[in-house]
């Protein structure tokens, strides 16, 4: 398990910098994809308690968790603002998505992108909306997110289309790990 | 009748979680910069790579997209051709022109401005603003004028740390500049809208602005230098409601082709 844990933290702090440096040139009207926060949902949808074996529930419960506030330390680092807007909006992600697969679905029904894709949608403009009110209170201005209808739809367009590749590359690498 | 089960609360659990995350917060914030630039430091070399590969990769992509439009238009293309052969001839003049000015221009920020040579790292996804690879160390402090080599204002300093600093593009809605059309005595304020965008607003409502208009900066705040290029005009809004028309502004600042920048630490004020 630990080594899981190794790799994905390389993994995130990889994605950090590859959408902060090289995918933010390949931006649709200002829009990139958000690849540390697709894969804190794909984590939390992976390492969640209805979606693993009962005897690895405990490592994944924290394993997610503490990807997570990693995840949320690395957005942290390159925005403008505080520390802990990201850490605190991506854990309501995680909890949301814990909480939804714990709900929904059914172990024996494996892991299926049909479920996953609503979830992310919904956790994707819970993330936006949670960070960009906790900017505007921390005084940043920036409402990028609710501020135009285009803006939200290529974003969600944009991010669904790099959770679903992401959604099968990590579906195939947890399944051979 | 159930039988009683003792159910451990999970209260306890969740208020130190809290008050664990709470701690870590306070930390990072407390130790910020350091944290910061320290992760900068490590990630530059890296970043720097990346930016370069990026920039390349979306150059390709759109000469890609242009290929298409380029087979859509051949007609066209045929149709232009004599009255480009006639515009050869004026745009060979203009270009040796061009060259001298250019050649100007760049004595003209030498002997205009203190600069310092700064490399982009990396682009925030929240904001349009950028990181930088100069910080406190080399001279740099907040609110400096940032600049490309054909006098093009990217932006300016937002954040210092000791070797990295932050910029908000004058796109960034943090962004506010004192600007003035080229060759038109109309005064007004270029602010950023985010996403890249910008509009220049607090235009007297008879001033005679047109859609291509140049902005620079003008002298008036006195915290920029003047005649930095902004932008293009764009757009003008008139409304009968609002005591001053607005016009959206198109950026002369390109990221996808910009790897360096100089950031003013002084200048003339006059």
């Amino acid at each position: 398990m630990q080594y899981k844990i190794i790799i994905l933290i390389l993994l995130f702090y990889f994605l950090a910098l590859f959408q902060n440096s090289f995918f933010v040139h390949l931006n649709i009207y200002g829009v990139a994809p958000d690849l540390v926060f697709i894969l804190v949902c794909l984590v939390s949808f992976f390492f969640s308690q209805g979606n693993v074996k009962s005897h690895k529930k405990d490592h994944n419960r924290h394993t997610g968790l503490i990807l997570t506030i990693f995840a949320g330390f690395l957005a942290d680092i390159f925005s403008p603002s505080f520390f802990g807007i990201s850490i605190v909006s991506f854990l309501a992600v995680y909890f949301f998505i814990k909480k939804s697969v714990d709900l929904l679905i059914d172990i024996s029904g494996g892991y299926q992108v049909v479920y996953f894709l609503p979830i992310f949608i919904v956790s994707l403009v819970l993330y936006n909306f949670l960070a960009e009110v906790l900017l505007y209170f921390s005084g940043y201005v920036n409402f990028y997110f609710f501020s135009n209808g285009y803006f939200l739809l290529i974003n969600l367009a944009y991010n669904l289309v790099f959770a679903i590749i992401g959604f099968y590359i990590f579906k195939v690498a947890k399944d051979g790990l | 009748m159930e039988p009683f089960v003792y159910k451990k609360k999970k209260y306890p659990n969740l208020l130190i979680g809290i008050l664990i995350l709470a701690v870590l917060v306070v930390f990072l914030n407390y130790f910020s910069n350091g944290i910061k630039n320290l992760f900068y430091t490590v990630s530059n070399p890296i970043q720097k790579t990346l930016w370069e590969a990026g920039g390349n990769t979306s150059n390709f992509v759109s000469a890609l997209l242009k290929i298409d439009d380029f087979a859509n238009n051949t007609n066209q293309i045929a149709v232009q051709s004599q009255e480009l052969l006639q515009q050869k001839s004026i745009a060979q003049n203009l270009s040796a022109e061009n060259q001298i000015l250019r050649q100007a221009l760049d004595l003209g920020l030498q002997k205009d401005f203190n600069m310092v040579f700064t490399q982009i790292i990396s682009k925030d996804l929240t904001s349009d603003s950028i990181l930088v690879d100069k910080g406190s160390a080399d001279g740099i402090s907040k609110d400096m004028a940032v600049i490309n080599q054909e006098k093009i204002l990217f932006g300016k300093v937002s954040e210092v740390y000791k070797n990295f600093s932050k910029v908000d593009l004058i796109t960034d809605k943090n962004f506010v500049v004192d600007a003035v059309a080229q060759g038109k005595e109309v005064y007004g304020d270029v602010k950023g809208n985010g996403n890249f965008g910008s509009y220049f607003e607090l235009i007297s409502k008879d001033a005679g602005l047109q859609d291509g208009d140049t902005l620079l900066t003008s002298a008036l705040g006195g915290d920029f230098p003047k005649n930095l290029l902004i932008g293009e005009i764009e757009n003008i809004k008139k409304e009968d409601t609002k005591p001053f028309q607005s016009a959206e502004i198109k950026p002369f600042f390109d990221l996808n082709n910009t790897e360096s920048l100089f950031i003013i630490t002084d200048f003339k004020k006059n």
